[in-house]
């Protein structure tokens, strides 16, 4: 990327987080903190769960754990990616203004790194220590989804009912059964038996 | 390799985001459509686009669409990449959004998102089981996963966490080390 290209980019990302500060100081902060998750999440978009729930519900305490995990199935419902949630929180904390910003804020550091570092690639990936720094990085996530699966857990399985549906829907999960057919399923069982 | 116009990197990403549902799976479809019917890449740069994506943060499938948007269009070809990708995604969350702040407090819907929530709680334990099986090998795998969370008991930030799973791993695993597989289940 030029040396334009870097300077739209970071034109932007002062945008997106001093902008919002003036207005509203609450969604601007919620960007920053989006756009540094954005940037630690490896291994893909779903670690970042564990990292909303630390620092957006636990920390900041704007979004009470069972908005997050509403905002979650949200994320599974819509197709694409589940960061996409990101867009649930910023509507939640600003309206569409921060759905919007809190898009852009959440996919801008990676998509940034991408473009950026695609060029190099070539010389890069050969380097065995970045392969054992990423097989590092993904053992310590397992133990923050741990910590978010215990709180996830303790907020949505509340009797005997919510516990065989989370247990059949793994068993399921676990059998290849898709995504889409058990949203589907889940909706009217619901609607059945709560 | 042809460039190819921003607006129809644009619309070829809107389509592939609107119908990306389903995890894993998405990769296969992405590849049929971008190595097989358009022939915008190669195999071979399916994969190492692929490789790059599993060892940068980001969304994967997003990263993926951005990477090949960037190999057909230079940096505006992953924009347009990159946002046609997330469109359909953020509109229907937008939409949904404002369904549920305008009509969660019906019985109807708090009945389903009382059943989502236990079905999220099975989801986040398939992407734990998923990931533990190729990270949680070796001992050093599970000694970092309690580390991991150890420190964030301990409130320790995420910036630190990571650097410090990473150079620890640096000081942990022999070499060579076996290539990072991705965890099937992660999205």
């Amino acid at each position: 990327m030029r040396a334009r290209g870097w300077t739209i980019a970071v034109l932007l990302g002062a945008v997106l987080t001093a902008g919002p500060l003036l207005w509203n100081p609450k969604l601007g902060q919620l960007n920053l903190v989006l756009m540094k998750l954005g940037a630690l999440a490896f291994g893909g978009g779903f670690t970042l769960i564990p990292l909303i729930q630390h620092d957006v519900v636990n920390r900041l305490g704007w979004l009470t754990t069972y908005e997050f995990i509403d905002g979650v199935a949200l994320g599974q419902v819509t197709p694409g990616p589940i960061l996409i949630t990101a867009t649930f929180i910023g509507y939640r904390v600003g309206g569409l203004a921060g759905a919007v910003t809190s898009t852009i804020a959440v996919f801008l550091p990676s998509f940034l790194v991408l473009v950026g570092v695609a060029p190099h690639f070539d010389r890069l990936k050969h380097l065995q220590s970045i392969q054992t720094m990423i097989r590092g990085v993904l053992g310590g996530f397992i133990g923050l989804l741990l910590f978010v699966l215990y709180q996830f857990g303790q907020a949505s399985l509340v009797d005997w009912k919510t516990w065989a549906l989370a247990i059949g829907a793994f068993v399921a999960l676990r059998k290849g059964v898709g995504l889409l057919p058990l949203v589907g399923l889940t909706v009217v069982v619901s609607i059945l038996v709560f | 390799m042809p460039e190819v116009p921003p607006w129809r990197i644009f619309a070829a990403f809107v389509r592939l985001g609107a119908t990306a549902f389903g995890g894993p799976a998405i990769v296969v479809h992405l590849k049929a459509e971008l190595v097989g019917r358009r022939r915008w890449l190669t195999d071979r740069d399916f994969a190492e686009g692929l490789a790059l994506c599993q060892v940068i943060p980001g969304a994967t499938m997003v990263q993926l669409s951005t990477y090949a948007g960037y190999r057909v269009g230079g940096v505006p070809g992953a924009v347009a990449a990159a946002v046609g990708f997330v469109l359909p995604a953020f509109l229907a969350m937008i939409a949904l959004t404002a369904l549920y702040v305008h009509s969660g407090s019906l019985p109807v819907v708090r009945a389903v998102f009382r059943g989502l929530s236990a079905l999220v709680v099975a989801i986040v334990l398939n992407a734990l089981v998923n990931l533990g099986q190729s990270t949680l090998r070796e001992w050093q795998g599970v000694l970092l996963a309690l580390l991991a969370l150890a420190a964030l008991i301990l409130k320790v930030g995420f910036p630190i966490i990571v650097v410090g799973a990473a150079i620890l791993a640096l000081v942990l695993y022999p070499r060579p080390v076996a290539p990072v597989r991705r965890p099937p289940g992660a999205s």
